[in-house]
This record gives structure tokens, C-alpha cells and sequence, in this order.
């Protein structure tokens, strides 16, 4: 009798071109699927995707999924809904009077945020973003509470009424209730949310109520509206979209729980009440899978790049740790949750390749094909050249085997199409073309990598690479090449790396929220510049001269403040997050990890700096203040750092781990270097480098850990295409990912310890 | 894609600009994506051939309202109500129908206190179709200053040398008429 693989997990990540599923088994095998995404429609690109791993495990949709424990999605669902303006309607805002055009004013960078740095320079091409809520819907109302949580002008409560009364009356069900530094005193946020729903229950209506100091307790105004709009308008319908996804599984035979995987790499229950933090997930999820390689491989440093259809994303672990950023850019949109840095830039496989009429100089991007490849798949309507027609050309896609050969390519229309639109305009050859459109997008990828690690402050050696995406293998060699990285790694799962990274997640939550706390310079250091400032305060307003053991007790004075202030925001976080797991039916032992933002005091950029203990004692203060000293040291220099005008605490942070059973890459046995005959599929012409060379080509399913492959070689899989050119080689290694090496530099024999 | 398509779908992008019907990502792919010295002339020329209910040829578009085009083998200005202005060479200004704002109660029916020159520097003039009425240009200028002629092609040169191609109409000379114009009909 088969014994069958059971799933016990399965990850869905849904881009823009491609949904990707993993199904992983108890024994932590797994099986990747991969279907177009379906935009006007998502679930059933997933359930295709589902359908294509479970058949590789001769599965039924039903049996692969009845004994899943967890379900993880990550995806775009609320980003689409932002980019398309589907998003909630009759939303209302009141705030304080006179920001009430916050949203139409924005920020200057919002317009040109999300723009290459060619088109940075030009103001004509720089769009403000539409405001999502209309103007008619935002109400000013007067009040005022300072930075300092002090209240300057009380709450004019008839206005709360009247502007309750006006939203209602306009159509209005949800109301966000913004006011100034509410962070610091939400006290008027809550009055008003009492009056409106008092006087939405004297119109007889029901209205649901969303206030900014509860999604983002975050210092900017902006960031922080930004943050609960978006909340209100893309991610609570997603919370419905979720619940009808769970659905559809559990017809199916589901009987586990559906996670969404959030912005900084752990998962939550679709009932989080910030569920905002989950809105850029799909780029997010090849950050854990990177961090879990450099666990595995005991790595400190490494950056991973995902090639798709329609974007390359850069992300990086540095001291083993992802750059988690305070700030969200969603859409163009700046919003405050925290979310791993991801780079990108508009270059994928489907990028349009297209001539300049006027100036004939070539362009590739922004704009991408996406689930349409290009021109050699004539059912995707396509008219212009892109990156995959390039590379059938150069004859390293095999036009029948292109998603496992579900999707079939036309090498001819590619070649034609390519001579007819770029080369005879240029007057070449038009493989000349292809190479060199070939060269310059893999050699555009270099740099924006390169210039990526060096504005760092690291360089390349230091790093190993790793390299995913649908698209990331067939361009790997051409983009790591003379960047001299430690290791290039190449996972066999690099087709599904992101969605496969989600499934290495725990479940966890990570709250954030501002403080303004002074920190003197720590005992032994003597106080300059505005740390005497600071600490003469009121001193100084009343005229009187301190002496130096008084100054010494205020010092004293401002360590006690600073440490109650941190103990409270932390408690508060800790509650909160307790509350949440509760709400979601979650039971168990949760684990804290602590986090602030710092700065010295006077300075502008503040770096958060994590701790394992979150029991604040004057120890710990002195603790972190040093521990932000080396940091601030690796990030600027020594020289810069100013301990003698003490710190200022600008942000708590806590995060909340339960941990989950999740796969490991299992460790295989190494077998010989020479690729086995089953494995071994024939030789294709490919051309490289200005020459036609002929390339073997291989299955990689069938190659075995240990296998050499000596370029040029092709290695094939139903999503991926591994180009190992000549001068390269590769090794698979025991955890079924290949390491890419210069032939000339090979030390690929036992280097994997 | 074939020209036609191609001009089809200039045409098209055209209508949506020039109609205010562009949503801002149409706009920005407009101004970042590469410009077409092929179609875009002809099709700027069709979709205006096509909105005015005349059949003169159009030679070049001055506004959304003014286009020189070629009557009876000359050309001239002409209006999109009909309304024909006269040699392309002489300032179609000359021809409409001018209202001047000289004072400052003028100048306050439009515009704010701060928010116009002064009355003593500046006079507004406002030229308006003698046909339709419509607001065809409005100028700001010191007073006494002669109209300005805001726009005199070398349509010929152009047509020869840039298109490549035929100037479909009579061929005339590349100079400014206006003033001459002007020594005729105003001097007795």
C-alpha cells in the first residue's frame, strides 16, 4: 500500500502575476503548486494553485485539505483594494478643527515615494495620492491636547454631536475619530467615540466606531490617520473576504485555523483589531524564509531577492535579524505600522521591453505583463516585447515547459517579435538584441543590489545571497556575478520561497507606541549642551542656581521618570496584546521580546534596539543605552555618537510570541557529484555571452544533493529555470539548495559546514 | 501593432486629455512613457478633424477653439463654431471681439482684492469669439501694449522639414502681417 503524504500546513501567497501555495506534510515534506493569480476573482487562483500541489502528491483538493492544522495566507487583497479605490464607502472622519484637510495635504513625499529615481527628478510627474475618504465626510471639531498629553483647550462636545449628527445624516456607518497627540492622551478620542454613539442611538442608527490612538498610538498626524483609514477602508472588508475564504475551506473538509501572515514576519488571526499590519504581507514572507536560511547556515548577514513577474524585492538580514521599519508605505500612502524593509524596483520577468521612438535608447519597466508573459503566449493579448520573450529567445526558457507545460510558448513569435520591435529599429542581429536587453536588466538588478548594501554601510563580501521568485534563477549568475558574494544560494523552492517563509512563522503580535521619555547620560558621563538644559528644566524657568549633588538628584529624578514611563507603555502593550490572543481563542505560554526606538537627545533619526527583557530596573536603562551606543556606532560612526547629551526614548515596543510546530528544510544524504541519468534530459543551444553554446539540460526534481552541474547547464522545474552559465557551477546541497559558484573560484567540495 | 491601431489609440489617450476624462495614472504613464514623433501629430489633427462640424482640412491646432486650416487653398484661422478669422499671419486677436477691465470695481468682479495687478500698470483684456461668445484668450498687459501674438508657426518649414511631408495648401511666406493689417484698417 502508498502510504499518501498527509498536509498539515498550507501557505498561500498570491501576487501579482503568479499564486503560489505550499503544501507541507507532517514529516515536513513539501509539494509547491503555482497558478496565474486571478484578479477579478482570488480564490480561484488559489484553489487552482492548491489543485497543482496537490496533484504532484496525487491528492484531491478535499484530501489535501482535511487534515490541514493551519491555513497561512499572504498576499495582496488589501492592497488591490487600495490601488483600485474599492475599498469601504460611508466612512467619515472627525478630527481636530482645522486638519481637517490632513489627507488632501498629505505629504510631499507621497508623491513621489513610490517613483524610480529617473522620474523622482521631474515634479511634473509627481500625482498626490487621491484621499480615500471624501472631504464632505471629514468634520473639524475644536479641542486641543499637546505633545505632553496636556489638555489646552477641552473638547467641545456639542460640536461631536452636531458633527455625529451631519456625518449620519450624509450616509455615514464608520467613524474615525482622529484628534491631535491623541497618543499621549487618548481622553477626547474616547469622549467622542461616548457622544457619537450616543447620538447615533438617539437617530436610531447603528455606526461602528474606529479610534487612532487604538490602531497606531503613533506621534505625526498623518502616518497615524493614514493608519486607521486604511484600516477602515481595505482591511476590515478583508476581514469578511478571510471569514468567506475559511469558509470555502471548511466545505472542503478544513478543520484547522486560518492565519494571515503580517508585515514583519509572524501570524495573526483575521479577528486582530489592527489588521492593517497584515496589509503588505506578499513581500514580506521571503524575509522570513531568508532569515530561517541564516539560521540554518549560520549566516549572519544576507540579502534575499525575489525576481516575479513584475517587481524585483530586495530584502536583507543583518546580525541575523530582519530591518524592521517604523513606517509602512502602503500604495503611496505613509502609514505608521511597522513593516520589514523590502526594496523594489519595477523590473520582473514580464517588464515590457520597449525602444524609444525618438532617441532609439532602450527601456525596460516599470510596467510589467504579469500573469500575461509576453508575446509568445499569444492568449495574453500582449503587444510589446518582455524580459520572458528575451529569454525564450536566448533559449533559456523552454517554450513547452513553461509552468510544467500548462502554458505554451511560441519561440517564434518571440524571436519575430523582438527583430520587428528592437532589433531592426537598432539595425542588429536579433540575438545581439536579446543578449543585450538581457544583460541590461540583469546589470540594472546588480547595482540597485550593490548600492542597496553599500547604503548599509556593508559590502558585498560580507554578504551571502539568496535568490527567489519565479524568475530569480534564470537571472541569479547573470546578477551575482563579480559582486563577489560569500555564498549564492539558490533554493529548489524558489518558485514558492515567499509563501513557503510564511509557513516558518509563529504566531505573534507587535505593538508599537510613541514616548517621549529623557534619558540623562548615564552615571560617569559628564553632562554637556542640552543634557545641562534638560536637566536644570525648571530650575533655570525659576532662576535658581542648582548645585552639583542637586543636579546629580535630578539626574537620579529623570532615570526614575524615564523608567516608569517605559514600564507603563510596556505594560499597557502587554495587555493589549494578551487581549488579543484571547479574542482569537488562543491559548498558551507567550513569549516576550521588547524593543525601543532611541536617539540622543537633539538628534533626528531614531534606531530601534531590542531586548530579550522587558523588566525595566535602572540596570536594563544603562543596559540599553550601551547597547544603542554600539549600534548607533555600526550604523554611523564612533565619533558621531554624543553620550554626553543623554537619550530621549521615542518609541515602546512590544511583541508577543506563541510558537507553532512548524517545517524544517530536512537534511537529504549526499550522493555522488555526478548528476544521475534519469535526471539528465538532453542539450539546448543557448546563447551567452556574445556566443551560442550548447547548455545540458536537467530535471531538478531528479538531481540529488551532492550532484555537481558544470555550466552551461540549464536545470529545469515546472516554475524556475536555474541558468548556470559556462565559467559557473553549482552544487546541490543537503537541504536541496544550490549553491552557485565561478568555476575559477570553486571551492564548492566541502565548503557547507 | 499596425500604424492605424496605433493612431487609433492615440487618438483615444487624446480624447480622454484633452476632455478631462484621464484619471491621474493615465496622465503619468502620458508624460513618463517614451513620445511618438510618428502619430501623435496626425492624431491630435484627426480627432480634432472629427469634432468640428466643418470640412476644411486642418493644417495645426492654435487651441481646444482655434485652428489654422486651409479655405479655398489658403490658409487661415478658423474657429470650431465656424467663425473664420483670417490670415494665420495676421494676430486672430485683431479680429474678435474685445472686452477691456481698466479699473479696479473691473477688476474686483473677478478677481480678490490681492489677487490682481494694479489698476495704473495693468489693464485685462478679454478676446471673445464674434460667433459663439466664447472666452478664447485673456491677457494682462500694461496699457497701450499691442495685443500679443501668442503663436506664429512656420507651418511650412514645418510641414517640409520636420514631417517630411507636402504643406497641403498654398505655400506663402513666414512673416508677421499683423501690423500691416492694422496701418490698413485703422489708418484712414
Amino acid at each position: 500500500m502508498i502510504i499518501l503524504p498527509k498536509p498539515v500546513i498550507l501557505s498561500i501567497d498570491t501576487g501579482g502575476t503568479m499564486s503560489d501555495t505550499v503544501l507541507v506534510s507532517e514529516d515536513s515534506d513539501f509539494v509547491i503548486g503555482k497558478a496565474q493569480t486571478t484578479p477579478e476573482f482570488e480564490a480561484k487562483g488559489i484553489i487552482n494553485s492548491l489543485k497543482d500541489a496537490a496533484f504532484k502528491w496525487n491528492l484531491s483538493v478535499e484530501d489535501a485539505v482535511k487534515d490541514l492544522k493551519i491555513i497561512i495566507y499572504t498576499g495582496t487583497i488589501m492592497l488591490n483594494r487600495i490601488l483600485e479605490y474599492k475599498g469601504l464607502s460611508s466612512i467619515g472622519i472627525i478630527t481636530t478643527a482645522g486638519f481637517e484637510d490632513t489627507l488632501k495635504m498629505g505629504r510631499s513625499r507621497q508623491a513621489w515615494n513610490t517613483l524610480s529615481y529617473g522620474e523622482r527628478l521631474h515634479a511634473i510627474s509627481h500625482f498626490h495620492p487621491k484621499p480615500l475618504i471624501p472631504r464632505n465626510l471629514i468634520m473639524g471639531v475644536r479641542e486641543r491636547v499637546l505633545v505632553t498629553g496636556a489638555e489646552a483647550i477641552p473638547l467641545y462636545e456639542d460640536e461631536v454631536k452636531k458633527s455625529v449628527e451631519t456625518l449620519i445624516n450624509r450616509g455615514v456607518t464608520n467613524i474615525i475619530i482622529m484628534f491631535l497627540n491623541s497618543w499621549a492622551n487618548p481622553s477626547h478620542e474616547i469622549k467622542a467615540a461616548e457622544i457619537a454613539l450616543n447620538t447615533a442611538k438617539e437617530m436610531n442608527k447603528t455606526i461602528n466606531i474606529f479610534l487612532s490612538h487604538k490602531i497606531a498610538p503613533i506621534l505625526g498626524e498623518l502616518r497615524r490617520l493614514n493608519a486607521v483609514v486604511i484600516q477602515v477602508y481595505a482591511a476590515e472588508p478583508s476581514r469578511k473576504q478571510f471569514e468567506l475564504m475559511d469558509q470555502e475551506f471548511r466545505k472542503s473538509g478544513f478543520k484547522g485555523s486560518l492565519y494571515v501572515y503580517t508585515n514583519y514576519g509572524t501570524l495573526v488571526s483575521p479577528s486582530f483589531e489592527r489588521l492593517i499590519h497584515t496589509v503588505k504581507s506578499g513581500p514580506s514572507g521571503g524575509n522570513s524564509g531568508v532569515k530561517y536560511l541564516a539560521d540554518l547556515y549560520n549566516l549572519d548577514y544576507i540579502v534575499g531577492a525575489d525576481i516575479g513577474g513584475t517587481s524585483f524585492d530586495v530584502t536583507t538580514i543583518v546580525a541575523k535579524q530582519p530591518f524592521i521599519e517604523p513606517y509602512t508605505l502602503v500604495s503611496k500612502y505613509e502609514v505608521a505600522v511597522p513593516s520589514v524593509k523590502v526594496d523594489s524596483i519595477g523590473a520582473g520577468t514580464g517588464s515590457f521591453v520597449r525602444l524609444d521612438p525618438t532617441t532609439k535608447s532602450l527601456h525596460i519597466g516599470p510596467d510589467s505583463a504579469g500573469y500575461r508573459i509576453g508575446m509568445s503566449w499569444p492568449e495574453g493579448k500582449v503587444n510589446n516585447v518582455t524580459l520572458n520573450d528575451v529569454m525564450l529567445t536566448l533559449g533559456y526558457l523552454n517554450p513547452d515547459y513553461f509552468l510544467g507545460g500548462s502554458v505554451k510558448l511560441h519561440k517564434d513569435i518571440a524571436v519575430n517579435s523582438i527583430k520587428e520591435q528592437i532589433a531592426d529599429e537598432l539595425k542588429i542581429d536579433v540575438i545581439d538584441a536579446a543578449w543585450e536587453i538581457y544583460k541590461m536588466q540583469t546589470e540594472e538588478m546588480k547595482f540597485y543590489l550593490e548600492s542597496l548594501i553599500r547604503g548599509l554601510g556593508f559590502s558585498p563580501e560580507l554578504f551571502s545571497f539568496v535568490i527567489y521568485g519565479g524568475g530569480g534563477p534564470s537571472m541569479v549568475a547573470a546578477i551575482s556575478q563579480g559582486l563577489r558574494f560569500n555564498k549564492v544560494m539558490v533554493p529548489e523552492l524558489a518558485p514558492a520561497f515567499s509563501a513557503y517563509g510564511a509557513s516558518l512563522s509563529d504566531l505573534g503580535i507587535r505593538l508599537e507606541r510613541s514616548l517621549e521619555s529623557y534619558i540623562p547620560p548615564l552615571p560617569g558621563v559628564e553632562p554637556k549642551g542640552i543634557a545641562i538644559d534638560m536637566m536644570n528644566g525648571i530650575a533655570k524657568l525659576l532662576n535658581i542656581k542648582l548645585s552639583v549633588e542637586e543636579l546629580e538628584s535630578v539626574r537620579e529624578l529623570l532615570y526614575t521618570n524615564s523608567m516608569e514611563l517605559l514600564k507603563a507603555a510596556w505594560s499597557q502593550l502587554k495587555d493589549e496584546i494578551k487581549e488579543e490572543f484571547e479574542k482569537a481563542g488562543i491559548k498558551g505560554e507567550i513569549a516576550w521580546k521588547g524593543g525601543i526606538r532611541m536617539q540622543y537627545a537633539g538628534m533626528l533619526d531614531d534606531i530601534e534596539v531590542s531586548t530579550d527583557t522587558i523588566d525595566v530596573t535602572k540596570e536594563f536603562l544603562v543596559n540599553i543605552s550601551n547597547k544603542f551606543d554600539s549600534l548607533f556606532e555600526k550604523i554611523y560612526a564612533s565619533s558621531a555618537r554624543s553620550k554626553e547629551f543623554g537619550y530621549v526614548i521615542t518609541r515602546a515596543i512590544l511583541t508577543g510570541y506563541m510558537s507553532m510546530s512548524k517545517p524544517f528544510l530536512k537534511t537529504f544524504p549526499e550522493e555522488g557529484t555526478e548528476p544521475s541519468k534519469t535526471s539528465y534530459k538532453g542539450t539546448r543551444e543557448i546563447y551567452w555571452d556574445n556566443k551560442w553554446v550548447t547548455a545540458k539540460i536537467f530535471e531538478m526534481g531528479l538531481l540529488k544533493p551532492g550532484n555537481v552541474i558544470e555550466g552551461p547547464s540549464i536545470i529545469e522545474a515546472p516554475a524556475a529555470t536555474f541558468v548556470v552559465p559556462p565559467g559557473f557551477r553549482t552544487r546541490l546541497d543537503n537541504h536541496r539548495i544550490f549553491l552557485l559558484e565561478e568555476a575559477k573560484s570553486s571551492s564548492l567540495g566541502g565548503e557547507n559546514k | 501593432m499596425s500604424t492605424t491601431d496605433k493612431l487609433n489609440e492615440t487618438i483615444k489617450i487624446l480624447e480622454r486629455l484633452l476632455e478631462d476624462k484621464a484619471t491621474d495614472e493615465e496622465i503619468f504613464k502620458v508624460i513618463t512613457s517614451e513620445k511618438d514623433p510618428i502619430t501623435r501629430f496626425d492624431a491630435i489633427i484627426s480627432y480634432f478633424q472629427n469634432k468640428v462640424p466643418w470640412k476644411e482640412k486642418i493644417l495645426m491646432p492654435l487651441s481646444k477653439h482655434l485652428f489654422i486650416v486651409c479655405k479655398d487653398g489658403t490658409p487661415i484661422v478658423k474657429a470650431a463654431c465656424g467663425y473664420e478669422f483670417g490670415d494665420f499671419r495676421i494676430n486672430w486677436k485683431v479680429f474678435a471681439n474685445v472686452r477691456v477691465r481698466r479699473t479696479r470695481k473691473e477688476f474686483l468682479e473677478l478677481y480678490p482684492y490681492f489677487m490682481h495687478g494694479d489698476p495704473d500698470w495693468v489693464e485685462i483684456r478679454e478676446y471673445i469669439c464674434p460667433k459663439c461668445g466664447k472666452l478664447l484668450a485673456v491677457e494682462a498687459v500694461p496699457p497701450g501694449y499691442p495685443p500679443i501674438f501668442e503663436y506664429l508657426p512656420d507651418i511650412v518649414t514645418f510641414y517640409e522639414k520636420w514631417l517630411g511631408r507636402e504643406f497641403p495648401c498654398k505655400k506663402v511666406e513666414f512673416k508677421d502681417l499683423t501690423n500691416e493689417y492694422i496701418k490698413q484698417h485703422i489708418n484712414p
